[in-house]
């Protein structure tokens, strides 16, 4: 959490991270050429690179897409997602590096331009198994470029958090092309087995598992509490909540996280405003409600955050009614004090 | 706030799920041995193609 700007907020963390992630890379490569130097003794140094390079972003390109409904089905891998943006960035640079080594191996020694030859050296739209399958990589490489030039919360808090989470959603069009690329591509030359089992399985395991938690998630939000006669929402006892932690409830379509502390009870939108994380799955550290996902953190009773940061959440009014917890369901505007609940056996 | 969000997330995710999988299947469908020319040497033959006939 920082309130200047920074190209990257370094702590030790993120260093170590970052060098696991450079050596992982570097490593991969290393054993990808070395092995394939073996098995296939003819094989160029530039197809390997090429190759182990595509091969790299793919299986990086999976593991981001898995960090997310792993941390929603097991939040214990929380602290996976606080770093993906970097996994993302070296991503990007690892596709990178594959697709101008491609570009400059199947298309610069022409006497057209590289680019104008990766678009029209095939025009086989119509044929599947011959399907112009470079272009589908290049424009996945737009997509990814556009995602990793945004990818720093400078952007994030001058696009807002909902514009910037529309716009990284493009990672599954990027992904879907990618797939595509491969599928169409390398797949339909490559007699070993192998490739297609290990695709397979990644797309089986992206796809099951974002299908999954977004089942829970959708599970969870139907599970709406009503308001009763005077319009507040029965939210949940008293006793149900945790200590210093919070009760989430889905009320008119919305989240809100019902936090008891110090023999109080606050309700606030469950919704960060630095990346949309799940506040109601946080904790109260320091007097501050603190977002699990980056850390952020608010002031229960006002949902502002702590000076000198600016960052507001929707606050709802809160009453407690024969040990249970009642909430307005109608917001608050971000940042406003709400009297918090007192607790009567606390 | 973030409900619309989660619905195009689900949304495209399950769009995606059924797009991947049937051009996953057909793709390996449409697979065939790339026929090999016999008069190239038997090294060449043996090593690994990329598709720059592009």
């Amino acid at each position: 959490m920082s309130h200047t700007y920074s190209a990257i907020g370094w702590n030790r963390q993120k260093r170590l991270y970052d060098g696991v992630v450079v050596a992982g890379v570097i490593l991969y490569l290393a054993l990808f050429a070395g092995v394939g130097a073996l098995v296939h003794p003819n094989a160029t140094i530039e197809t390997l690179l090429i190759r182990g390079l595509g091969t790299c972003a793919l299986l990086l390109l999976h593991v981001i897409l898995l960090i997310g409904p792993l941390c929603r089905l097991q939040p214990q891998l929380l602290p996976l997602l606080y770093n993906r943006r970097h996994l993302g960035v070296t991503m990007f640079l690892v596709a990178l590096a594959h697709g101008v080594f491609s570009l400059i191996q199947f298309h610069a020694l022409g006497d057209l331009s590289p680019l104008v030859s990766l678009f029209v050296s095939n025009t086989r739209y119509d044929s599947l198994a011959n399907f112009p399958f470079q272009p589908l990589g290049f424009i996945a490489l737009l997509i990814l470029f556009l995602m990793a030039a945004t990818s720093h919360d400078f952007w994030l808090a001058n696009l807002t958090a909902p514009v910037w989470k529309r716009l990284h959603m493009l990672v599954y069009v990027a992904y879907g092309l990618i797939v595509a690329h491969v599928v169409l591509g390398v797949l339909q030359a490559e007699t070993s087995p192998w490739l297609a089992i290990l695709l397979g399985s990644g797309l089986l395991a992206v796809l099951g598992l974002h299908l999954w938690a977004g089942y829970r998630e959708r599970h969870h939000d139907q599970e709406l509490a009503a308001p009763n006669h005077d319009g507040w929402v029965d939210v949940c006892a008293v006793k149900d909540i945790p200590a210093n932690r919070a009760c989430i409830a889905t009320v008119a379509g919305e989240r809100i996280a019902v936090f008891k502390y110090e023999g109080k009870v606050s309700a606030l939108s469950n919704v960060c405003q630095h990346q949309n994380g799940p506040l109601g799955e946080g904790e109260i550290i320091d007097g501050c409600v603190t977002c699990p996902w980056h850390g952020y953190q608010y002031l229960p009773d006002t949902g502002a955050s702590p000076p000198p940061f600016t960052e507001k959440v929707p606050t709802f009014n809160v009453k407690i009614v024969n040990e249970r917890v009642f909430v307005d369901p109608c917001p608050n505007a971000p940042g406003t004090r709400v009297e918090p609940a007192l607790v009567s056996n606390e | 706030m973030i409900q619309p969000l989660r619905r195009q997330h689900r949304f495209m995710i399950t769009v995606l799920a059924v797009i991947l999988v049937v051009l996953f299947v057909a793709g390996l469908l449409v697979r065939r041995t790339i026929p090999a020319n016999p008069h190239l040497p038997e090294a060449v033959l043996t090593s690994p193609s990329v598709r720059n006939e592009q």
